[in-house]
């Protein structure tokens, strides 16, 4: 009995040890950063999101599909974000900067204000979480919009921040603001989208190809 | 009254003094060996090249080559803890027993990169002591030494002058080993724990332990018994210890392999079969990938050359299953690094170096492929 005790007790130390060491020596991440974490998973789940924009006077809609797209001119797939706007503009990011069809070279600064209103999940979740691995600062406080209880979470340049709104009880994106940087505006997203709406992009773009892992 | 305690000071002295001489050659090859490395490196910080994947950030300090890669994951979780970032290569990664000890290095007030480099060199010095008692206690004393020295000299074992816990899980592998055989179960046991929250290959150690209790358990008294049993079991509860802290502190006890799965090692059944399969994609992917293919298969083959010459079966397990059971993954990548920690396998070598000739000629080109992998840091990940 005494031996079998013995080779219980031991491991069981061990873990106990095992885990109380390792709290008592590492920091725990702030509520925030664990936050921004669970609403990074959540964001990650989508590949299509829908917006009303605001930048200046007027609204506009706009549908932005992220997914792997056959560029033209380019034989291989590669992962990029389609941006379409009600207005017929077109903005796309295939890791080499945000593009407008139609416009050679760096987008200007509304273009781009438009482009991160359109709430490109995965664009999002990349620069948050990149944010998260390198300073863990992403500040978030409970707010609303739209009527709904949710938590902003901020991140980018400090002095104006982005601010990405999201459901406080299921981290749903809800809406998005732009504190000046490259201008001020304001989104309200709507995440996820039907089939139609991914068509409807693709055909705008001209992309023959199927995309994959479209929702 | 003094006189006897004098003596006993100085008979102590006197014995401490022929231990180290008798050792002297591992100090002198341990010596010998860093100074390649940290020579290295320092040439990579004057010559800032080649290039590779390091930025100017790496090379603007000299010892920025050795505290770079995973060193910089490693700094990070001293400094900041855990935090689990979905679709991002994160720290929960990574083991915690040597950010641990980065974290006692800073708090003695030394930088966390420079600290690291000096502990993994003085980790590294005594697991070479350490395994070569180990090995004097299961090979000949001659053998035990010239596997002992061919390891201070092993190409991979450049990172273990680098901010990574590969020194210190030999260390702790090592004295596994000899408390083992010596059967200090409980100091095993300790050892075994320190290995299994230094890196997931800790685990392991339940083989070469189990190998050794098994056998004696019944001539164990029941204490003896029990100890015995918790040394077995000692490393797997050190392991698990990792996931319930993650559970803890990030509210995600798989945060572990889901970070892992973000470094591109997510483990399947067919992992080995893949690996195989896909080596004609890897090498023209990357074509350094030949490095750990070929590293793979030599281990391999010196633990079947350990085997011959009755190297401890449990050991040979445990150096097996290091190098084939990252392949799950369907990579190669890393299984260099990762055959270090097989100690049978230095054995196996000192087998095939039979005659001063053949040995000078293992450890003189050993020595040769260390400076050229140090100086290769930048192009390829260890």
């Amino acid at each position: 009995m005494r031996g079998v005790l013995g080779a219980i007790a031991v491991p069981f130390c061990v873990v106990v040890l095992g885990v109380g060491i390792q709290a008592a020596a590492f920091e725990r991440p702030p509520r925030d950063a664990l936050v921004a974490s669970d609403a990074l998973r959540e964001l990650f789940r989508f590949r299509v999101m829908r917006a009303t924009e605001v930048v200046g006077r007027h609204p506009v809609r706009s549908t932005c599909v992220q997914g792997w797209f056959r560029p033209l001119h380019s034989r291989r797939p590669a992962p990029g974000e389609l941006v379409l706007l009600s207005s017929g503009v077109k903005l796309y990011d295939f890791g080499n900067g945000i593009r407008r069809i139609g416009r050679r070279g760096a987008v200007s600064r509304f273009d781009l204000a438009r482009f991160l209103l359109a709430g490109c999940p995965r664009f999002m979740a990349e620069r948050v979480g990149s944010q998260l691995v390198r300073s863990r600062w992403v500040d978030t406080d409970a707010s609303r919009a739209d009527g709904v209880a949710t938590l902003e979470l901020s991140f980018g340049d400090r002095t104006k921040p982005i601010g990405l709104y999201v459901d406080r009880r299921t981290y749903r994106p809800v809406a998005l603001r732009l504190a000046g940087a490259p201008k001020q505006g304001w989104s309200d997203l709507i995440a996820g989208g039907g089939r139609a709406a991914v068509l409807r992009v693709r055909q705008a773009f001209h992309l023959l190809a199927k995309s994959r892992n479209n929702a | 009254m003094l006189e006897p305690a004098v003596a006993g000071r100085i008979e102590r002295r006197r014995d401490a003094i022929a231990w180290t001489l008798e050792r002297g050659d591992i100090f002198a090859w341990w010596a010998a060996s860093r100074t390649i490395v940290l020579s290295g490196g320092l040439a990579l910080h004057w010559l800032h090249r080649p290039r590779g994947y390091f930025g100017r950030h790496i090379f603007s300090h000299a010892l920025g080559p050795l505290e770079s890669w995973d060193g910089i994951w490693y700094r990070h979780v001293a400094e900041h803890g855990y935090l689990l970032v979905p679709g991002h290569q994160s720290d929960p990664a990574f083991f915690p027993f040597y950010p641990l000890l980065l974290k006692f290095v800073k708090a003695v007030g030394i930088s966390t990169g420079a600290g690291g480099v000096l502990l993994s060199n003085l980790l590294f010095l005594g697991a070479l002591l350490a395994f070569d008692a180990f090995g004097r206690a299961v090979v000949t004393p001659t053998l035990a030494r010239r596997g002992t020295l061919l390891l201070a000299v092993f190409p991979t074992s450049y990172v273990c002058s680098m901010v990574y816990p590969e020194s210190l899980v030999l260390l702790a592998f090592a004295f596994a080993g000899v408390f083992a055989v010596r059967e200090r179960w409980l100091l095993c046991a300790a050892a075994a724990t320190a290995a299994a929250l230094a890196r997931p290959e800790g685990i392991l150690l339940v083989f070469p332990i189990a190998a050794y209790v098994v056998p004696r358990l019944r001539r164990l008294e029941t204490n003896e018994r029990g100890r015995a049993v918790a040394a077995i079991l000692a490393a797997p509860a050190a392991a698990i210890s990792f996931p319930l802290y993650l559970g803890w502190a990030l509210h995600d006890p798989l945060a572990w392999s889901k970070a892992q799965h973000a470094w591109g090692r997510s483990f399947r059944l067919d992992g080995i079969f893949l690996a195989v399969r896909r080596i004609g994609d890897e090498v023209a992917r990357e074509g350094w990938a030949v490095r750990d293919i070929a590293f793979c298969v030599v281990t391999l083959m010196l633990l079947a050359a350990a085997l011959r010459i009755g190297a401890p079966r449990g050991w040979i397990v445990l150096g097996a299953l290091i190098v084939l059971l990252p392949l799950g993954s369907g990579s190669f990548t890393s299984d260099a690094r990762f055959g270090l920690l097989a100690l049978p396998a230095y054995w196996g070598l000192a087998s095939l170096c039979h005659g001063r000739l053949r040995f000078a000629l293992a450890a003189g080109s050993s020595a040769v492929l260390l400076a050229a992998a140090t100086v290769s840091l930048p192009l390829v990940f260890p």
